[in-house]
């Protein structure tokens, strides 16, 4: 049970980490730089979690439906703010710098999921 | 469950088990293999789907299996068909089980309450169609005690019930409110995923 649980925890922070350097990547060159700067983060974030969705419908044949969603469209959101932040730098950064930066949120999203995931696990659960 | 969710799961049909119900019961086999392996009695298995669960079902049992849709029963035939007891299947909805009171000993879920549409209706039938002391057991998708979770659940709802299940269902709070004794409730995945175990109370 915890070799299957290990390989979809792999599973889902190699999806979240690619997709979300691939929605960095997109919202980074979509977000003009004469945005004003309090528009930013907001357009990120919108335009992240809108790209998460084909994301997550592309991933869910392989690992599932709810678990990569949950994964991706938060991953996706904050991979959108953080890119669509960076838009507004001088000089404004590269694809590669924006994939880079997508793929860190993306991990560290998926990481801090899983350690949720762990803490949620503990005992039973209510509502 | 209305006729437009029977259209619904009719159209889902073809798609269902590639796009989503596949990989998710690779994902979460061991568990449901080991929530069914309870199964002894008179068995009622709802929301059968394209059948992918018989492969979890221990030998040797006679189960009825219903879903509201006939296209995914047409597929879940020949799955019936290959289990090693057996498995009967009739097209019904949970909210109107055409079974008389207290008839099953067991009632087993497996991801229905995130389909059907009156989830406490259907809980009410389940509850009716129980012998005392009977049990529910049930695999099921709820909503999360954690924020951010259940505010991304809430988000994608609107998209998801357009083609299939809603993700923001509080299911155990629903089993109790239909007067079910919630005996032991497991997580499985960040408070979402969850194995629930109740029984019917016995009448004073």
């Amino acid at each position: 049970m915890a070799s299957s649980r290990i390989r979809y925890f792999l599973g889902d922070l190699v999806a979240t980490t690619v997709a979300c350097s691939s929605i960095a990547a997109f919202t980074g060159t979509c977000v003009p730089s004469d945005c004003p700067p309090w528009a930013l983060m907001p357009l990120g974030m919108a335009l992240g979690m809108a790209l998460s969705i084909p994301c997550w419908l592309a991933a869910g044949p392989l690992l599932g439906m709810i678990e990569p969603m949950l994964q991706i469209m938060l991953g996706g959101m904050v991979a959108g703010m953080a890119a669509g932040m960076s838009a507004g730098h001088e000089p404004a950064p590269g694809l590669l710098a924006l994939a880079a930066l997508g793929a860190g949120c993306g991990a560290v999203t998926s990481l801090a999921i899983g350690a949720s995931d762990w803490i949620l696990r503990q005992g039973e659960a209510d509502e | 469950m209305s006729s437009s969710d029977r259209g619904k799961w009719n159209r889902a049909a073809p798609r269902y088990e590639s796009f989503a119900a596949r990989a998710a019961e690779q994902r979460w086999a061991r568990y449901k293999r080991k929530l069914f392996s309870g199964m002894q009695g008179k068995v009622l298995f709802l929301a059968a789907g394209t059948g992918l669960d018989f492969q979890f079902f221990p030998p040797g049992k006679t189960i009825v299996a219903i879903d509201v849709s006939e296209q995914m029963l047409r597929r879940a035939a020949p799955r019936a068909r290959r289990y090693r007891g057996a498995i009967h299947l009739q097209q019904m909805n949970v909210g109107q089980l055409a079974f008389q009171d207290a008839s099953f000993d067991q009632v087993y879920t497996s991801c229905t309450f995130c389909s059907v549409s009156e989830p406490l209706e259907g809980l009410r039938q389940i509850r009716r169609v129980l012998r005392p002391d009977g049990t529910l057991l049930m695999f099921e998708h709820t909503v999360s005690r954690w924020f951010p979770f259940n505010a991304m659940l809430h988000a994608c709802t609107p998209l998801s019930r357009r083609f299939g299940p809603e993700m923001n269902r509080p299911t155990v709070r629903s089993v109790r409110q239909a007067g079910f004794e919630v005996r032991r409730v497991e997580r499985h995945y960040l408070d979402v995923l969850k194995t629930i175990k109740a029984r019917k109370p016995v009448p004073r």
